[in-house]
């Protein structure tokens, strides 16, 4: 029986095991390099010598500070203007709907004239259990108005 | 001189590692107002409200080459909990059995109708003609690989029936591929980056794209804009914008689930990724025109959002090509990039990494529990993701552009993930 999450891995392909788990070792090194410099505040923060250079050549915790001050007022300043224009738009067009009522369903006699179709074969396909259309090179159909296959059944209902 | 060229290579250098950032923080805000606003309220998405009346519903599945797939799609289609539907499956000029398992599906199942495509035309024309022969005002699509929830019917209808501006309604594709890396990086890709943006979208007003896999349509609305466009690489993008531009509403319903096949292979992917930023490409470049009436405003968050992940796809690639090029000459000062590893912003990127992955897990878990044990698999995933971006956009924006208008556009998926036959 189908089960609707498939978790085999014993399936995978050689490459599928090893080159996609190389791919993910390298992402996880460039993720641990972009964190340098707060390994490197750790590091200095208990003691290790070896990571000041980091810290103090390149600014150090006060760069990181002003940094953030920075990020923190960029995200809020996002924040606010998705915020206004959600209640602009809400104001705007929350209480002023042009489509009040429910739209007319379409007719089967626009769709025959948009498909350029004959409206009784359109509804003996609306009534049709198996159909076979053939288009031409533009993607028109050519066979609008032939017999249907009838051996098959005319759909009664199907609720 | 100097002082211009320096302008520009700071500019390019902090847009590169500022956009994914700041646009990560946007969507993780917009996300999270469209749960408190909206989705916490909701029912479990296994208890849909009830309908007054539930509408007749035609769910359309086109279908090419899917003999593996589509009698376990349809047994999903006939196990819904709605009340009235019918199946309306489109054979797309397949060469394997689809056709044959599909004749002997309708002859057993009333509900299950089929149309033959004589020659294969694509998904576009599949769906249109599943439109043309329908009997239902409302359409729900899918594709012919997927497993619809039982439930999902309803929750898309209610919002047709609760608001005539209504056209469309998109689904929560969920992913069943999980066998490998690739495949459980999706499942965190889908949660953590395309359903935040679908979530943000509606806070903007107007979503970029329905998920093609899943969507459901008011066929009034569909058939005012034309039906699918043939000549679009993707077609669901192209109708999502089509629908907008004759300002109709398009919802997201995360509570509409839907599971779905995903490529396993890096090959596989790279294809599907290429196609969908081609697609994404295409419309930007049809409805530029369109948009600069003062009534379309609603979608210019969406067009500039999408128009600025492509400039910085070139951005980015211009750093890499501007470092690798100061490796080997000498470079005007201005140009020289000195490393293309941030220090701060790189650790900030990193953190705003895990948040996202946090947060959207969080949201979804609604949907699907136990998705933290994704965690460690993917938490550098946000920073592949716009690798990815980069690689597509610089590829795909040329053959976009190269595309002659109205040439038809067929596709198929070649990879859909480890998928064992029983």
């Amino acid at each position: 029986m189908p089960e609707t999450i498939i978790n085999r891995p014993d399936l995978q392909s050689f490459q599928q095991k090893y080159g996609q788990s190389l791919i993910t070792v390298l992402f996880w090194v460039l993720f641990f390099f972009f964190m340098r410099p707060l390994i490197g505040m750790v590091g200095w923060i208990f003691g290790i010598q070896l990571f000041t250079d980091i810290m103090i050549e390149r600014g150090g915790y006060h760069a990181l500070f002003d940094l953030l001050t920075w990020y923190a007022g960029i995200v809020v300043l996002i924040g606010l203007v998705l915020g206004s224009w959600s209640l602009y738009n809400l104001y705007r067009y929350g209480r002023n709907e042009k489509r009040k009522h429910h739209p007319q369903p379409v007719q089967a006699g626009e769709i025959s004239a948009f498909f350029h179709v004959d409206p009784n074969w359109l509804n003996e396909l609306q009534a049709s259990k198996k159909i076979t259309l053939e288009h031409d090179a533009h993607g028109r159909l050519i066979n609008s108005g032939e017999e249907l296959d009838e051996v098959w059944p005319r759909i009664s209902h199907y609720r | 001189m100097l002082e211009w060229t320096t302008f520009i290579g700071n500019t390019l250098l902090n847009f590169a590692y500022y956009y994914p950032l700041f646009m990560a923080f946007l969507w993780m805000i917009g996300a999270t107002y469209y749960y408190f606003r909206w989705e916490r309220r909701q029912n479990q998405w296994d208890n849909p409200p009830r309908l007054e009346h539930a509408p007749p519903v035609s769910v359309i599945v086109p279908c090419y080459n899917e003999a593996g797939n589509i009698e376990e799609t349809c047994g999903a289609l006939l196990e819904l909990d709605y009340p009235d539907y019918e199946i309306i499956t489109v054979n797309d000029g397949s060469t394997d059995r689809t056709g044959v398992i599909l004749d002997a599906l309708a002859r057993e199942h009333d509900r299950i109708r089929v149309v033959h495509l004589a020659r294969n035309q694509g998904k576009a024309m599949a769906l249109r003609m599943g439109s043309m022969v329908s009997r239902s005002e409302f359409l729900v699509c899918i594709d012919g690989d997927a497993l619809l929830d039982r439930h999902a019917v309803t929750w898309m209808i209610q919002h047709f029936v609760r608001s005539p501006r209504v056209a469309a309604v998109t689904g929560n594709p969920r992913i069943r591929t999980r066998s490998t890396l690739l495949g459980k990086i999706q499942v965190g890709e889908f949660s953590a980056i395309l359903g935040l943006i679908k979530r943000a979208q509606r806070i903007y007003g107007r979503i970029f794209t329905m998920s093609g896999v899943v969507s459901a349509f008011r066929k009034s609305a569909v058939h005012r804009v034309g039906y699918w466009n043939l000549d679009m690489v993707t077609e669901d993008i192209d109708i999502s914008w089509k629908l907008q531009m004759d300002y109709w509403d398009i919802r997201y319903e995360p509570h509409a689930l839907c599971w779905i096949l995903m490529p396993e292979t890096l090959r596989g992917l790279w294809k599907q990724r290429l196609r969908w930023a081609q697609g994404g490409n295409e419309v930007l470049l049809r409805y530029a025109g369109n948009l600069r009436y003062w009534p379309r405003r609603r979608m210019w968050p969406v067009y500039i959002e999408y128009l600025t992940s492509i400039i910085w796809g070139y951005s980015m690639l211009t750093v890499i090509l501007l470092y690798m090029a100061g490796q080997m000459v000498m470079l005007p000062p201005g140009f020289r990039v000195e490393s293309i590893i941030p220090t701060w912003p790189g650790v900030v990127l990193g953190l705003a990494c895990l948040l996202q992955f946090a947060i959207s897990f969080a949201l979804d878990t609604r949907y699907e529990k136990c998705l933290f044990k994704y965690y460690f698999v993917m938490i550098w995933y946000p920073l592949a993701f716009w690798l990815i971006n980069m690689c597509t956009t610089v590829v795909a924006l040329p053959k976009a552009i190269a595309k002659k208008r109205g040439e038809r556009a067929r596709w198929k998926t070649d990879d859909r993930g480890i998928h064992p036959v029983y």
